[in-house]
């Protein structure tokens, strides 16, 4: 199926050094700059095709950010023959105020004087299933165990990002089991 | 069809027509926007940028906005605010003029099928901050004739990676 994603606010977590970097590590070579630097022209030569361009926007106020992440995920997908929801997802590093559905993996072993402790919890992120680490307390932190006996399912909102390749869900909030 | 389709569909007809003759393909957007309507896009630039682009937000109107030097239009906040921006792609406003009448806005003989009367353009990058609340009348040159001619220019332009 191919998925193209329209939600500009998605598209605007996307940080340009994160696309900066896969760019130059799949052979892509920056050939100059426009309007101050506000963006760089990226080309690949490939095969026989005519050569590839990229504009990558390098600041986030510009009016239409969102669309030039957009693009972007529509080229490397040709080149790449991947989805744009796989790309994506390699992309996102920050994403305040997300939604996570999931269940309970982990409990880490708790806190000596405290009543919380790291949980790991299986969730989709853009519709594939990710380990998200996070830290619960008090009631939240019971909720998680409870639904880790009982293997329950879980929602949860929080910020997610992604730190050495590993989603962390930081200030979560309104921890809650499905359906109770 | 209501008016204001057949007004969307008679600007973009216009645009597809001229871009044609120009030598260039159109696109519609597909991230969630109201302020970009369609792109145009050429394949082989010639300066920085090989696939230099250009979007537009089309506007179309029967009103009476012509002067001696200037059409004035007026365009709604949230399209002015857009368009003011920086962008990547420069965007642009274009206003295609038609007549009152509908069935006057083509005329159509054996030998010519006109569009009637004629689309200007402007850039508002740049612009200032506005306290208005609804609109900014926005004041077109009646000589920023959307033509091949110009469209040409302004790809040319921003394939050097300059402004249309």
């Amino acid at each position: 199926m191919k998925v193209t994603i329209k939600d500009s606010q998605i598209l605007k977590t996307v940080n340009p050094e994160v696309i900066q970097a896969h760019l130059q590590a799949t052979g892509w070579h920056e050939t100059g700059r426009i309007y101050n630097d506000a963006g760089s022209i990226w080309r690949l030569k490939k095969d026989a095709a005519p050569e590839y361009e990229i504009l990558l926007p390098l600041e986030h106020n510009l009016g239409d950010y969102a669309e030039r992440i957009s693009d972007i995920l529509k080229t490397l997908s040709a080149v790449e023959n991947r989805d744009q929801v796989d790309i994506l997802s390699e992309f996102i590093t920050n994403y305040p105020n997300f939604h996570v559905q999931g269940v309970v993996m982990q409990i880490a072993t708790p806190s000596i004087d405290k009543l919380s402790g790291e949980i790991t919890l299986f969730g989709t992120i853009f519709e594939r299933l990710q380990e998200i680490k996070t830290s619960l307390a008090d009631h939240d932190y019971i909720l998680a165990i409870k639904a880790y006996q009982e293997r329950l399912r879980i929602h949860c909102t929080g910020d997610l990002v992604k730190v050495d390749n590993h989603f962390l869900l930081r200030n979560p909030r309104n921890f809650q089991i499905d359906n109770i | 069809m209501d008016i204001n389709q057949q007004k969307e569909q008679f600007s973009i007809t216009y645009v597809r027509a001229i871009a044609a003759v120009a030598g260039y393909s159109l696109y519609r957007p597909e991230v969630d926007n109201d302020s970009v309507d369609l792109g145009i896009v050429s394949r082989g630039g010639t300066g920085k940028i090989l696939s230099p682009r250009l979007e537009l937000q089309l506007k179309c109107t029967a009103r009476e906005i012509l002067e001696e030097n200037y059409i004035k239009y007026p365009l709604n906040l949230k399209n002015y605010n857009d368009l003011k921006i920086n962008a990547l792609v420069p965007r642009i406003l274009v206003v295609v003029l038609v007549p009152e009448k509908i069935t006057d806005w083509i005329k159509q003989t054996e030998e010519e099928l006109c569009l009637r009367y004629c689309a200007y353009w402007i850039s508002l990058r740049g612009m200032p901050d506005t306290e208005n609340t609804t609109n900014v009348t926005i004041e077109i040159p009646r000589s920023n004739q959307l033509t091949p001619d110009a469209l040409q220019a302004i790809i040319q332009r921003i394939s050097f990676g300059g402004l249309p």
